[in-house]
């Protein structure tokens, strides 16, 4: 836990000095101005609560893609990596709390989202149940951390790293129906969609919105929270694999 | 100005092989036109959720053409990296001028872009009913060339700009490309923002070539087609213009103040 | 010289580690050996120098020693844990030092570079928090721990290596490339910090190409080339147990190339350098210098530098 911690301090301690980490941050605004000027221009307030809820979970998915994910490549670049092997401290724990500061900060974007949408073009969806609202939000964060790690030790692994992240934007939005739901996809396309978290998260941050009743809202959070632990486990067995072939092969790179 | 020439295919030659040291076309195909095909979708199935077919046309007709903006708009990125690798004080000192490398780094990058949308422009259209008007269609890819010159000079601008604070490249670049895709024509007629930003969209780049080609894909009158093509060319003249103007002055002021270093 | 009897803090008997080339999770090209069946000895609280030139198998080794990479075969211990299978008992007790810029965090102060690897090295908060101020007073970065690594000099940038590396205590110090980029008054004071660091009980193991630095603060030095050990020795006595030249230096501009023996010479700002085959050509010319009348004249044993040279050929210069 300790560990844990200190990976975490550190994170914040870096993320304050590099503007760049905050990149999504910057981006995010034009994602709602875009949304939400379609669905007001097509005069459809009953799709308003799609334009909020696409560039709050793309934020998040952001900050995984662009900051998290690149921690231990990051690691590796730096030289810090072969040092943090020769340390007796594990350093699984140490990446985890890094990787789990900059999920910390994938909230952000959701109050960047509302306040937006409230200054620039005087909309705030309501939210009718805000309780599940907010547990699917938690969840996500959680999924997304565990996301992030398997994330972060495939980009080790793999040589064409920066093509992979770069790619896992519109294709994951897509699939997991953030901006339209999932239904709209041709139906071959689907059954995909459930392999991936956001897709539920969307779900039932959608659900938790409208004013009808939501139903089944324990075994959705939970599947949430599974395939964030699904994704946790792989990290960490990827993470392992990862530094145990470093050991082994001399090079860190799958290539 | 075979000089010039000579130096902007050997300046293309290096980025092709910087580029396509960076890039297979393998990598090209699965990663980059693929994330970029599926962006152009993302945007028109939105129309599909909106319920009606025109909504859906004009959406993918305006993603198409955006989704070249960031390969267009790299320049910026290659400008301040080619400021960064010390080559600046070598180009000063040789009797060329350095504006051809500078203006001339990301061609290859735009080339991308072209060939991107036009892929988009091949592809997409049948899968989201989206009719074209064949086989006049086929000029189609060269006003996208157009578009996507007028977004490369006004990438060069900001590059121009961003070589002081090469911290902020990243930020700069997405923000270019960003501000195209948001405000000029690409998801909303720029009619539906304020007059003052109506009037900013109409000296960026895409707006007046989008216009043009939502008028040729409408089958509407010649004129409006040309005018508009002209307008954008206009509009790329004129970034080119200030980012040449740019250019020289961060030599001039780099002599003077000395803030062109001289190795490493 | 033999080392029956004293502790030894680094043992390592034929370890060979070879690489192989090509694609894959299991790369299956042509292999690459760096290291062939190196056996070497470092005895307790010894600075020892690894010299080679680049693709010896220097930093191989260290990086075995350090326990993050595995040998192919043979065996290497440290404090008497196998590298291998000990890696818990071997890890708290070895510190690690980069030359150059590399292994630093430029957005942390040296303070929070320090915090975070005194985690990772298990030291608990309040100890973390003494121990890195004693460091950062030690190392002369007390007035600027808390500016960022990335404003700091070169120089500096090396001592919070140092730091870093002193971090969990350890009984041995790698240091990979230390003096790299360095200037002459920041090498100096590295030199003068390895001398303390002796004096404190620890073993130190350096990789460098400075002969010089070599020569000044390593008690022995281990030659190295493709992977094998070409002699260990100190660096005087390498130097006269090569029996190679024998060097003898005047300031004068007399010709002596006639004398029989004299291999080469070279003349820097008025010094002539002498080089010759053995004792007695090396006196044959002592004696002409000074029959014509030469008064500053002396021979010099040959310099680590002409011994590395003879024995790994220009190749070490390819730096």
């Amino acid at each position: 836990m300790r560990l844990f911690l200190s990976g975490a301090r550190t994170q914040f301690w870096l993320m304050g000095r590099q503007p760049d980490d905050l990149l999504t941050l910057c981006t995010i605004p034009f994602t709602v101005v875009m949304l939400l000027s379609i669905v007001m221009h097509a005069a459809r307030p009953d799709l308003v609560a799609n334009a909020f809820l696409a560039p709050t979970l793309i934020g998040l998915w952001g900050f995984s893609t662009g900051l998290a994910a690149e921690v231990l490549v990051g690691e590796r670049w730096n030289a810090t990596l072969q040092l943090g092997m020769a340390a007796p401290g594990a350093v699984h724990p140490v990446y985890l709390g890094r990787i789990s500061a900059v999920m910390v900060l994938g909230v952000v974007p959701l109050g960047e989202t509302w306040l937006l949408g409230k200054l620039l073009f005087g909309v705030t969806p309501p939210v009718h149940h805000p309780w599940v609202f907010w547990a699917a939000m938690a969840a996500s964060v959680f999924a997304m951390t565990g996301t992030s790690l398997l994330l972060a030790a495939s980009m080790l692994l793999s040589k064409q790293a920066h093509h992979y992240l770069n790619f896992l934007s519109f294709p994951i939005y897509l699939l997991s129906g953030v901006m339209v739901p999932v239904q709209y996809l041709p139906e071959f396309l689907q059954p995909l969609s459930h392999v991936i978290f956001l897709s539920s998260s969307a779900d039932l941050m959608r659900d938790s919105m409208a004013a009808g009743p939501v139903s089944g809202t324990g075994w959705r959070l939970l599947a949430i929270v599974g395939l964030g632990v699904a994704a946790l486990v792989g990290g960490r067995v990827l993470v392992a694999l990862a530094l145990r072939r470093a050991r082994e092969v001399g090079t860190v790179t799958y290539a | 100005m075979r000089d010039q020439l000579r130096v902007l295919k050997h300046g293309l030659i290096a980025s092709w092989t910087m580029y396509s040291a960076f890039q297979t076309w393998k990598s090209w195909t699965f990663m980059w036109l693929s994330r970029l095909l599926v962006q152009a979708c993302f945007y028109a199935l939105i129309g599909r959720m909106l319920g009606s077919q025109e909504q859906v046309d004009y959406l993918l007709v305006g993603n198409l053409v955006a989704i070249m903006a960031i390969d267009a708009t790299v320049v910026i990125l290659l400008a301040v990296g080619e400021r960064q690798s010390g080559t600046l004080a070598l180009m000063v000192a040789a009797p060329s001028t350095h504006l051809t490398v500078y203006l001339g780094r990301g061609l290859v990058n735009l080339g991308s872009g072209v060939a991107v949308s036009t892929t988009a422009f091949l592809v997409l259209p049948p899968l989201f009913d989206v009719r074209l008007p064949w086989p006049g269609a086929a000029l189609v890819p060269l006003m996208v060339l157009v578009v996507g010159l007028s977004c490369y000079c006004y990438g060069t601008c900001v590059a121009s700009f961003v070589l002081g604070f090469p911290s902020a490249r990243w930020l700069a670049l997405n923000m270019s490309y960003l501000v195209l895709m948001t405000f000029c024509g690409v998801n909303v007629p720029t009619s539906y923002w304020p007059d003052w930003l109506r009037a900013v969209t109409s000296v960026l780049p895409m707006t007046h070539g989008l216009t043009a080609i939502r008028a040729f894909i409408a089958e509407g009158p010649a004129s409006t087609v040309l005018l508009n093509l002209v307008l954008e060319l206009g509009v790329a003249a004129a970034w080119l213009a200030v980012a040449a103007v740019s250019f020289n002055r961060m030599v001039r002021r780099g002599r003077r103040d000395g803030t062109i270093e001289f190795s490493g | 010289m033999n080392h029956r009897g004293v502790t030894v803090s680094v043992h390592v008997r034929n370890l060979t580690r070879t690489y192989r080339k090509g694609k894959g999770w299991r790369p299956k090209g042509e292999e690459v050996t760096a290291l062939d069946g190196l056996t070497l000895d470092v005895p307790t609280n010894e600075v020892h120098g690894l010299l080679g030139p680049n693709g010896a198998g220097k930093t191989t080794l260290c990086k075995i020693l350090s326990t993050i990479l595995l040998p192919t075969s043979g065996t290497a211990e440290v404090l008497g844990h196998d590298v291998v299978a000990e890696t818990d008992k071997v890890r708290p007790h070895i510190g690690i030092v980069f030359g150059g810029e590399r292994g630093l965090y430029g957005k942390l102060t040296a303070r929070q570079t320090l915090r975070y690897w005194a985690a990772l090295y298990k030291l608990p908060d309040a100890r973390a928090e003494v121990r890195a101020g004693e460091l950062l007073g030690r190392l002369g970065l007390a007035d600027k721990a808390d500016d960022l690594v990335e404003t700091y000099s070169r120089g500096m940038k090396q001592r919070v290596h140092l730091a870093r590396g002193l971090i969990g205590d350890p009984k041995l110090i790698l240091f990979d490339e230390p003096t790299t980029g360095m200037d002459p008054v920041a090498a100096r004071d590295f030199r003068k910090l390895i001398a303390e660091l002796r004096d404190e009980g620890r073993t130190i193991l350096i990789t460098t190409h400075d002969m010089d630095e070599a020569e000044e603060v390593c008690d022995r030095v281990t030659l190295i080339d493709k992977g094998r050990v070409l002699a260990t020795e100190s660096p005087r006595g390498l130097a006269e147990m090569s029996g190679l030249h024998r060097w003898v230096e005047a300031e004068t501009a007399l010709d002596v190339t006639g004398i029989p023996g004299v291999v080469d010479t070279e003349t820097r700002n008025g010094l002539l350098r002498v080089k010759t085959t053995d004792d007695r050509s090396a006196r044959a010319v002592l004696d002409f210098l000074l029959d014509n009348g030469v008064r500053s004249v002396h021979a010099v044993p040959p310099r680590l530098e002409d011994v590395y040279l003879d024995l790994i050929g220009r190749r070490g210069m390819e730096i």
